[in-house]
C-alpha cells in the first residue's frame, strides 16, 4: 500500500491534542478556522471538536461584484464560505470558486507577489491567500470537484504561504494566530481528503 | 489545391515531423512551417515555473532522447507509424532542404513574422502541433482556422493532463483525442472529430500516452484531409459543456496511476 500521507500522523495528532484542549470561548473565537471540518478530524481518528457557530457576516455587496481576484477584498472569502455552508447564492459562489481556481492556477508562481501588490502588506496578502485556500477546500468538499483539491495541494506547498515546520512550535507556545489555525485546517482537511481519495477500492 | 501551414513547437519535434511527413504523402500542400526558436529565456522560465521538474523530464525525453526514448511496444508507437509512412526526417528544417517548404523561425507563434507570413501565404488551414497560446491576430489570418489535436475528449476534458484527470475521475470511457479549431478559450473551439480510445491490457498512463501519440498523428492528418474535402463538419461547443483542467499534482498523479491499475486488475480493458 503506497504512503497516503501528505503530513505526518505524528504532526497532526500533536497539533490536534493542543487544539482539542482549547476552552469553549477560544474555540468559538476561532470558529472561522475550526468549525465545520466536515468530519475530517474523525476520519483521521482525531477527537471531534464541540459544535461552534460560524461567525455572522455583515451585509455585503459581494453579489454586485464581478468575480475576479482583483476585486476580492478581505472578508469576502468568509462570506463565500458562509454562503457555501448555508447553500445560499450557489451560482455566484460557484462562479467565484471557478474564477479563483483559474487565477490561482495560472498565476501560481507569482500568487504571493500579486496578493502583496493588491493588499499592500505581506500579512494581509498571506491571510487572504490562506482564506482562499480554505474556501477552495470547502468548495471541494461541497462539490467533490477534484480540480479544487489539486489546487489546494499545490497551494499548501507555496513558499511563503505555508510554514508546516513552525506550526508545532507556534501551537506549543499557545500562539493561536488565524494564520496558524487556517494552515492547520487546510492541512488536516487536505490530508483527510487525500486519504479518502486514495482509499477508494471500488470504482 | 488546398494550402496548409504548420506551427511547430521546436525544430526537433517528432510529432511535427511525423505529421508533416504524412501530409506530404497524402498530397496536401504544406506551404510553410513556422517554428518556435528553441532557446527563449522568458519562455523557459515561464515553463519552468509552470511545470517545475517535469520540464526537465520533458526536455530530456523530447529534445535529448527523442527517438531513443521509445521502446518496442505491443502497440503502434509514433516510431512504428514513421516506419509505416517511411518518414525519416527528424528535424523540421530538413523539409526546407528536401521538400522546398518554407521554414521560418520565431520567438513565439504570435510574432509579427508569423502574421506577415500568413497574410502573404493566405493558407486554407493552419495545423498546430504545439507551441503555446495563439492570439487573435494569428487566428484571424489562418484561413478556415487553426486546427489542433487535443489529447482529451472534448468538450468534457479541456486543458492539461486530461488523460490523468479522466482516469482519476473514474471516467475510463472518456479517454481519447479530439481534433478541434482553436479559439480565444482553452480547447473551446469548434470540434471536428472525437475519437475515444479504449484501454488495452497492462497499460500504464505513460504507455497509454505513447499509444495515443501515434493515434493522434493519424487522426489529425485524416481529419484535416476530410475537412479540406468537405467530409467533416464543425460542431460548436458551449463553454458550459466541459471544464478546464490544470497540471495535476504529483500526489494525485500517483492516485490516478493506482486507479488505472485497479481498474485493469478487475479485467476492464479491450
Amino acid at each position: 500500500m503506497p504512503d497516503r500521507k501528505l503530513i505526518s500522523e505524528r504532526n497532526f495528532k500533536h497539533w490536534w491534542s493542543i487544539i482539542s484542549n482549547l476552552d469553549a470561548p477560544t474555540l468559538q473565537e476561532n470558529a472561522s478556522s475550526l468549525s465545520y471540518l466536515r468530519g475530517c478530524e474523525e476520519y483521521l481518528g482525531l477527537k471531534r471538536l464541540p459544535e461552534q457557530h460560524y461567525p455572522d457576516f455583515p451585509p455585503t455587496d459581494l453579489l454586485l461584484k464581478l468575480p475576479a481576484f482583483t476585486n476580492l477584498e478581505q472578508g469576502d472569502l468568509q462570506i463565500l464560505r458562509g454562503w457555501l455552508l448555508l447553500g445560499e447564492n450557489n451560482l455566484q459562489t460557484s462562479i467565484w470558486a471557478e474564477t479563483l481556481l483559474r487565477y490561482a492556477e495560472i498565476n501560481q508562481s507569482s500568487l504571493m507577489k500579486k496578493a502583496f501588490a493588491k493588499f499592500r502588506s505581506i500579512k494581509a496578502a498571506r491571510h487572504v491567500l490562506l482564506e482562499m485556500t480554505v474556501f477552495l477546500l470547502d468548495f471541494y468538499f461541497e462539490k467533490y470537484d477534484l480540480r479544487f483539491l489539486n489546487l489546494v495541494l499545490k497551494m499548501s506547498e507555496l513558499r511563503g504561504l505555508f510554514y508546516k515546520g513552525s506550526l508545532t512550535k507556534a501551537l506549543g507556545n499557545n500562539i493561536l494566530r488565524p494564520s496558524v489555525l487556517l494552515q492547520i485546517r487546510v492541512l488536516i482537511m487536505g490530508e483527510a481528503a487525500f486519504q479518502k481519495l486514495g482509499n477508494i477500492q471500488s470504482l | 489545391m488546398s494550402k496548409v501551414v504548420v506551427f511547430s513547437p521546436n525544430r526537433f519535434s517528432l510529432y511535427t515531423t511525423t505529421i508533416i511527413g504524412m501530409l506530404i504523402q497524402k498530397d496536401i500542400e504544406v506551404s510553410a512551417i513556422f517554428v518556435r526558436k528553441l532557446f527563449n529565456p522568458d519562455r523557459a522560465w515561464n515553463e519552468f515555473q509552470r511545470d517545475g521538474s517535469r520540464l526537465i523530464k520533458k526536455v530530456w525525453k523530447k529534445l535529448i532522447l527523442r527517438q531513443a526514448g521509445y521502446r518496442p511496444e505491443n502497440f503502434e508507437t509514433i516510431l512504428d507509424l514513421r516506419k509505416k509512412y517511411n518518414i525519416e526526417t527528424t528535424r523540421v528544417d530538413d523539409f526546407q532542404v528536401f521538400n522546398s517548404i518554407r521554414v521560418s523561425y520565431c520567438s513565439t507563434l504570435n510574432d509579427p513574422v508569423v502574421v506577415g507570413g500568413l497574410m502573404q501565404i493566405k493558407p486554407d488551414l493552419v495545423m498546430f502541433t504545439g507551441g503555446g497560446l495563439i492570439r487573435a491576430n494569428i487566428l484571424g489570418n489562418s484561413g478556415q482556422g487553426v486546427l489542433n489535436c487535443h489529447m482529451g475528449v472534448l468538450p468534457a476534458y479541456r486543458g492539461m493532463d486530461v488523460v490523468e484527470w479522466a482516469i482519476l475521475g473514474g471516467h475510463f470511457d472518456q479517454i481519447g483525442i479530439s481534433v478541434h479549431f482553436m479559439d480565444a478559450g482553452v480547447d473551446t473551439g469548434d470540434i471536428l472529430r472525437v475519437k475515444h480510445i479504449p484501454l488495452i491490457q497492462g497499460e500504464t498512463i505513460s504507455s497509454l500516452r505513447n499509444r495515443m501519440e501515434s493515434i493522434m498523428c493519424e487522426t489529425f492528418v485524416n481529419t484535416c484531409l476530410d475537412f479540406l474535402h468537405g467530409k467533416v463538419e464543425r460542431q460548436s461547443q458551449s463553454k458550459l459543456d466541459g471544464k478546464q483542467y490544470f497540471k495535476m499534482h504529483p500526489q494525485l498523479q500517483k492516485v490516478a496511476a493506482e486507479r488505472l491499475l485497479l481498474y485493469q486488475n478487475k479485467g476492464n480493458h479491450s
